[in-house]
């Protein structure tokens, strides 16, 4: 089980810590996204501006419901937060503040090291996103044989003399580690590597298959399926061994795009439980996409609401079904009184989500929207803060509002 | 596993099975009479028919095909009609000619598929890859006979190689080696031709099947993982592309023998393309016959070998 895990530090030093803002007192604040923009583009075509400003914050330990029709931007989001865009996307504004510094000034490789080390995906269809031809347990054991030993490197000046060809020499000729505990006999990159060895090295087969085992055995399956191939797994286990290998080099994010969409109802309530119980055992940090208002009342902390791109309303869980302020949350939970039959589809809002490449010249939802008004059709209204944790994009809010994003 | 085996290797033997009845009667049915084709002014009528009782083609059909059965069984394909020797001995020697040229070709033109493949796929809208992609359709589209012509004329006046042949007429060898050296200077050419010709096709395949592999959601992931660029080609990418491949590669193998036709002719290689050529010419069936009898095995091995190679390389397969 999990404490039989060995625990690595999770701390980012690729990333530099000079970027102060604003929340940099804030502790728990991990993730601090602002006024992210995303392009697609095509040739001949004017650019579809698939996000507009979108701002959120993530904090240790909290679970973040997305939620919005198909097309609203939620995959976009997730891509653009690791980077990961297809080729037609476009990051055109905004900044990706993860624990201190923005992901979009890093270099490429750097990037890369950040990838589930830090922020890891549980995507959509398990089935597809588990290559067919390799074992699951392989599958598992590839990020942490990628990351661990990266972060070795850089956690351990020690190990970076190993790099630096310092460590062929004995250590009296090397009085920076000289000391009672080293054998003057020995080189002492061979007893650095002895005591990594000892602890920590995962590149070490051993070691290594014993993290996939219990990895899978934290998700529920059996550690002697690892040798399985994806098309031997159930779609449920499929799902399962891909929560395994988001954990699987403990990071500080896990992003689950819609983890439960492809399967059977039974199947989807263990998958949340079994979500909802490492949420709460790891303390993990999780941005949850979801069409499903009824799930996200259950197992989250917060809600973001997009609408065609841009946030129409985002509070706490209790804000939202309580005293939703935006025509667009009131209308999903209309389509959607019944938190007890968390199942059905959220499709009784007439009329459908705008084109981004052709976006109407006010409010996007304003085609659709009950409410809508003559201003509504002149200018996109803004995102006006309704109280402390509570945000909303439309002008009815106006006068009730606190302030104004920037 | 084993059922997948058994099960591949049994229709593979059944076809073959087919293919023999098939190629006994189809043989019957063409025009011509073969005796006639024993072409010799002199011979009278009543030669005419010794040559058929021995040839056996003066008993009713069904003994002969009894005979025919029994005497394949011993491994006696009969005997040529044009050279009097056993098929089976003519068969040999001129097979082996030729499986030194395709082996040589397909290895090459595979191995040069596949890293042209890859590196256009991965490079993909680079210069790299416009490059490969004209060379393979411009391969592929060339006509195996001009081309080999092209590099036989080229290769003969600039690089002073052998024009045709196995061998230089009349050599002697000091050593096997320098046999084999002349063997070599003169399959070059031949070589050559035959693994440009394919190798465009291979090239075609490979990239269309990495791109392919490269939009799939488990790239996605690998990506995700943060695995450098040529990890995720390594460990996600080449073995899913392997399997369409390998396809094409296999069922090509058996069509090679029938391919290379063009390549021996041109360059008067003495393999079984040649003389398939030859025996059509002198209507010689008992040649002909054996030699599209070979020709069907071998394409239906390449075949098993496709299939076994694909259950190794795709573990869906393994398990059916
Ligand atoms: N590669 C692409 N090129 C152009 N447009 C794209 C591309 N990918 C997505 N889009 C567009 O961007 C918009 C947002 O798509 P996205 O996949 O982020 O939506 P989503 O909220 O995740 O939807 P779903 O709930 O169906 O998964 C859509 O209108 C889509 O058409
Ligand atoms: S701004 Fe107008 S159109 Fe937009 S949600 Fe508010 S009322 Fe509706
Ligand atoms: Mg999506």
């Amino acid at each position: 089980m999990l404490s039989g895990l060995i625990n690595y530090p999770t701390v980012l030093t690729t990333l530099g810590g000079d970027k102060m803002n604003e929340n940099a007192d804030d502790d728990a604040l991990i993730l601090d996204v602002r006024n992210l923009s995303v392009d697609y583009i095509a040739h001949g075509r004017p650019p579809a501006h698939a996000l507009e400003k979108v701002s959120f914050q993530l904090r240790k330990g909290e679970m973040l419901g997305i939620v919005g029709e198909s097309g609203c931007g939620k995959t976009t989001l997730m891509l653009s937060l690791m980077r990961l865009l297809p080729a037609a996307g476009r990051i055109v504004n905004g900044e990706i503040n993860f624990l201190g510094a923005d992901l979009l000034n890093l270099n490429e490789k750097a990037m890369a090291d950040v990838r589930w080390k830090n922020i890891a995906m549980i995507f959509q269809g398990a089935m597809n996103a588990l290559n067919p031809v390799r074992t699951v347990g392989s599958q598992i054991a590839e990020p942490i044989a990628r990351h661990t030993m990266n972060t070795l490197n850089d956690l351990h000046p020690i190990h970076n003399a190993n790099r630096n060809g310092k460590a062929t020499q004995s250590p009296n000729g090397n009085g920076h580690y000289a000391g009672k505990n080293l054998n003057p006999l020995r080189t002492v990159g061979s007893q650095i590597a002895e005591t990594i060895k000892h602890h920590e090295a995962i590149s070490d087969k051993g070691i290594l298959d014993r993290r996939v085992a219990e990895l899978l055995d934290l998700v529920g399956i059996s550690p002697n399926r690892r040798d399985q191939y994806p098309h031997q797994y159930s779609g449920g286990m499929r799902q399962r061994a891909m929560i395994a290998m988001a954990l699987a080099c403990f990071p500080d994010v896990i992003i689950a795009d819609e983890p439960t969409t492809a399967l059977d109802v039974m199947v989807q309530a263990q998958i949340l439980e079994l979500l909802a119980t490492l949420r709460q055992q790891l303390g993990l940090s999780v941005l949850f996409v979801t069409h499903d208002l009824g799930v996200v009342a259950e197992v989250c902390d917060s809600v973001m609401v997009m609408y065609g791109g841009v946030v129409a309303e985002y509070s706490d869980v209790d804000t939202i079904y309580n005293s939703p302020q935006h025509p667009y949350t009131q209308e999903l939970l209309k389509a959607f009184p019944d938190v007890a039959h968390p199942h059905s589809k959220l499709t009784s809002i007439p009329g459908y989500p705008p084109r981004l490449d052709a976006l109407p010249a006010g409010c996007r939802f304003a085609p659709r929207c009950p409410c809508a008004f003559a201003r509504c059709h002149q200018a996109p209204p803004p995102l006006y803060h309704l109280g402390k944790f509570h945000e909303a994009s439309c002008y009815l809010v106006e006068k009730t509002k606190v302030g104004i994003q920037e | 596993m084993s059922h997948y085996l058994f099960k591949k290797i049994g229709w593979a033997l059944l076809t073959v099975g087919f293919v023999v009845v098939l190629n006994f009667f189809l043989f019957r049915i063409l025009p011509g009479d073969p005796a006639r084709a024993v072409k010799d002014p002199r011979l009278t009528r009543q030669s005419i028919e010794a040559v058929r009782v021995r040839f056996g083609l003066d008993k009713p059909l069904p003994v002969q095909f009894l005979l025919y059965v029994r005497n394949l069984a011993q491994g006696d394909l009969g005997t040529s009609f044009h050279q009097q020797r056993p098929v089976a001995t003519i068969l040999v020697e001129n097979l082996w000619n030729t499986l030194l040229l395709i082996g040589a070709g397909t290895v090459l033109s595979i191995l040069l598929g596949i890293v042209l493949g890859v590196a256009a796929a991965w490079k993909s809208g680079t210069i790299i890859d416009y490059g490969a992609l004209i060379g393979s359709l411009a391969a592929w589209a060339t006509p195996t006979f001009w081309f080999g012509m092209i590099l036989l004329f080229w290769g003969s006046s600039q690089l002073g190689l052998p024009i045709g042949g196995k061998l230089t007429a009349g050599a002697s060898y000091d050593s096997w080696w320098e046999q084999w050296l002349d063997v070599g200077k003169h399959m070059l050419l031949p070589t050559v031709t035959y693994t440009i010709i394919y190798a465009g096709q291979y090239t075609l395949f490979m990239r269309s099947a990495v791109l392919d592999i490269f939009a799939e959601d488990y790239i996605l992931t690998a990506k995700a993982k943060g695995l450098h660029s040529f990890q995720i080609l390594r460990d996600h990418a080449l073995r899913n592309a392997m399997l369409p491949t390998v396809t094409v590669v296999a069922l090509n193998l058996g069509f090679t023998v029938a391919g290379a036709i063009e390549v021996e002719k041109v360059f008067s290689w003495p393999g079984l393309g040649q003389t398939i050529i030859d025996s059509v010419e002198r209507q010689d069936y008992p040649v002909l016959q054996g030699a599209f009898l070979l020709l069907a095995i071998s394409v239906i091995f390449a075949n098993l070998l496709a299939d076994l190679l694909y259950s190794y390389l795709d573990p869906r397969v393994r398990v059916t």
